[in-house]
């Protein structure tokens, strides 16, 4: 069986991986780049065990890809896939959220 | 300490220069530190559960093998598992099967001496393997 680009392919790791996705969407970014976007733009801190096993799976799934460089740390970009799936993740969280947001009013 | 050496290799391979340079980059928090325990512990474990059921299974074969009193238990034990190991781990399918396979033969040797153990030579588990009418055939020598 093979494992789809969708968000629920994320399984436990949904969350911080639609974090990394979020911060990759702004353009591509190394792994502590990442943690301080997230930390700083989104008000999640994330380990740094929970950000690499995110990224790990994120590879996996085919939803980033490390670009080759000289550096130590390489950037991460968000592929198509990835861009999808966090599409997807959004889309299905939005009405959720609205509906939540109305009933709280 | 290089943290990143909790990890098993090939993840070291990947990320290990990268994941130590950014634990550089600040103190790190005790829940940081549990953070990268349990992850690479979970890392680890996750190599391991691709192993298990092809080490699971190794033993399955290989108990029938010996123990079975129908060498057609462990020719389909045998097929079956590598069905099932196939659709666990279809990357790795092809290593799978040749461990398996190699259950009988190491089996067999293995038990071979041992005079209360019913034991079938190896080439009637292949047989068994075979359709029935040619199976027929091959038996007859």
């Amino acid at each position: 069986m093979t494992e789809k680009a969708s968000p629920a392919a994320l399984g436990r790791f949904g969350e911080p991986a639609t974090l990394v996705l979020l911060s990759l969407v702004s353009g591509p970014k190394h792994g502590y780049a990442i943690m301080l976007n997230v930390e700083e733009e989104m008000g999640f801190k994330l380990g740094p065990g929970t950000l690499y096993g995110a990224i790990a799976k994120l590879i996996k799934l085919g939803m980033i890809r490390a670009i080759k460089t000289k550096d130590r740390a390489k950037p991460y970009q968000i592929t198509d896939s990835g861009r999808e799936a966090v599409s997807e993740y959004l889309r299905t969280w939005s009405p959720i959220i609205a509906l939540g947001k109305k009933r709280l009013a | 300490m290089k943290w990143s050496k909790l990890y098993p290799t090939d993840w070291q391979r990947e990320f290990g220069q990268e994941f130590d340079d950014l634990l550089a980059q600040r103190p790190m928090s005790m829940r940081d530190r549990w953070d990268v325990v349990v992850h690479a512990f979970e890392a680890r474990l996750s190599r391991l559960t691709t192993a298990w059921p092809t080490l699971l299974a190794w033993t399955v074969v290989a108990t029938l093998n010996v123990f079975a009193k129908e060498d057609q238990w462990a020719a389909g034990g045998l097929v079956l598992l590598c069905c099932l190991l196939t659709t666990l781990t279809p990357r790795d399918w092809w290593k799978s099967a040749i461990l398996l396979f190699s259950a009988i033969p190491i089996s067999s040797l293995y038990f071979y001496q041992l005079p209360h153990i019913h034991h079938e030579p190896l080439y009637k588990t292949a047989v068994a393997l075979i359709p029935p009418r040619l199976s027929d055939q091959f038996s007859g020598c």
